[in-house]
């Protein structure tokens, strides 16, 4: 079995800044997030980005916490993300399913995809097989976004606007798994 | 005091102030003591309450109300972090405590054996408040919906079990719950952005 890297697999940094760039650019206003290893360098090039730009980036500790939270956010007016890896989605399932799609609040979820392809550590391995059944299950779209995050965060902007929820998954780079 | 009285005061109280209810009879009674748009009834998603505040608070210069209880706060005791290290000054955090999860049959929460004010102010609450009566009650809210306290706040409040039956489930449907209150939250011209500083988690005070 090949094996996580030992610095965690984070996504290369210049495309993760670009990711950043594109979700800020895009008008996403509120972040609330659980740490990553996958979106290490997303999470520290949005913490850079937004403090100076007054734009709230909130460490919401559990995943459903940041799912709740970014409800919140949404009925105050922002469009949030919340990042989290996929093993938050077992933790987030009753948040979106009893709150956040009920309610027709439309969240973009960023998503780490520890599991892919079987490619990684074996704990993350039945999630990473789990992971788009659950989305399609919850009823949210899905799209795996590998490289500079060009027209994902747009793709995720569509899809809020038209009302639905949308997850941007985040495989780790090919080359990064050894 | 019971959990009644202590929602009606609140509904009395309460101006354009957004209010977001948890779970069970709480969201049930207050859609019957006075429904409004207001009024964020969250139906399901027990113990996200709180964080549904925070993110709210972040986003408006008002007073954002949680109305809590005892076995939500028991589910997500994380959330008290997330309040309390917000630093969020407009805040208001509600705990009515009736000892019991009396939506599902009354099972006992032994909630007294945990000192909530205490995990509230070590969290980094400004002010921890457990009002005794429904005066105490009724003026702490009466303060709070004027600024004259800095959050995040805790009001924990004991109340003694209900009796007779819950109000009818809300017959709002939920996306109408959640498109008005939206739109109840657009900017006025009062709204500014909301204060916030570091929690001094030193600073605890209480009411009584």
């Amino acid at each position: 079995m090949r094996r996580w890297p030992a610095h965690g697999g984070g996504t290369n940094t210049t495309k993760a800044r670009q990711l950043a760039q594109a979700l800020l650019a895009a008008g996403f206003d509120f972040y609330s997030f659980v740490p990553d290893s996958v979106l290490q360098d997303v999470l520290a090039a949005l913490d850079e980005s937004c403090a100076p730009r007054g734009i709230p980036f909130v460490s919401a500790y559990r995943e459903d916490s940041a799912v709740g939270m970014a409800c919140g956010a949404y009925l105050g007016g922002a469009r949030p993300v919340v990042l989290m890896q996929n093993s938050g989605l077992g933790y987030s399932l009753n948040a979106l399913t009893s709150l956040s799609q009920p309610f027709g609040i439309p969240l973009t979820l960023v998503i780490g995809y520890r599991g892919y392809r079987r490619l990684d550590s074996e704990e993350t391995l039945l999630m990473g097989t789990l992971t788009e059944k659950l989305l399609a299950g919850v009823g949210i779209s899905a799209r795996i976004c590998r490289e500079d995050g060009a027209g994902d965060a747009e793709w995720a902007v569509a899809q809020n606007d038209a009302g639905r929820s949308a997850a941007l998954l985040v495989a780790p780079p090919d080359g990064e798994v050894t | 005091m019971t959990r009644l009285e202590a929602l009606r005061a609140l509904m009395q109280q309460v101006d354009d102030e957004p209010v977001v209810f948890t779970t069970g009879f709480t969201c049930r009674d207050a859609h019957a003591i006075r429904d409004r748009r207001q009024n964020f009834y969250m139906t399901g998603s027990m113990g996200l309450a709180a964080p549904i505040g925070v993110g709210l608070a972040h986003r408006t210069s008002r007073l954002v109300v949680v109305v809590d209880g005892d076995g939500a706060v028991l589910m997500n005791p994380g959330a008290l972090l997330l309040v309390g290290s917000s630093g969020l000054r407009n805040l208001l955090h509600i705990v009515i405590d009736n000892g019991c999860y009396e939506s599902t049959g009354g099972q006992r929460t032994d909630f007294d054996r945990f000192p909530l004010h205490q995990l509230a102010a070590a969290a980094g609450y400004r002010f921890c408040a457990r009002p005794g009566t429904l005066d105490e009650y009724r003026q702490l809210l009466h303060d709070a919906t004027r600024g004259r306290v800095q959050g995040p706040t805790l009001a924990h409040v004991c109340v003694t079990p209900q009796k007779g039956p819950p109000g009818p489930r809300v017959s709002v449907g939920l996306q109408q719950v959640a498109a008005r209150f939206r739109d109840s939250m657009r900017l006025q011209p009062s709204d500014r952005a909301p204060t916030r500083g570091p929690s001094p988690i030193t600073t605890e005070r209480e009411l009584i």
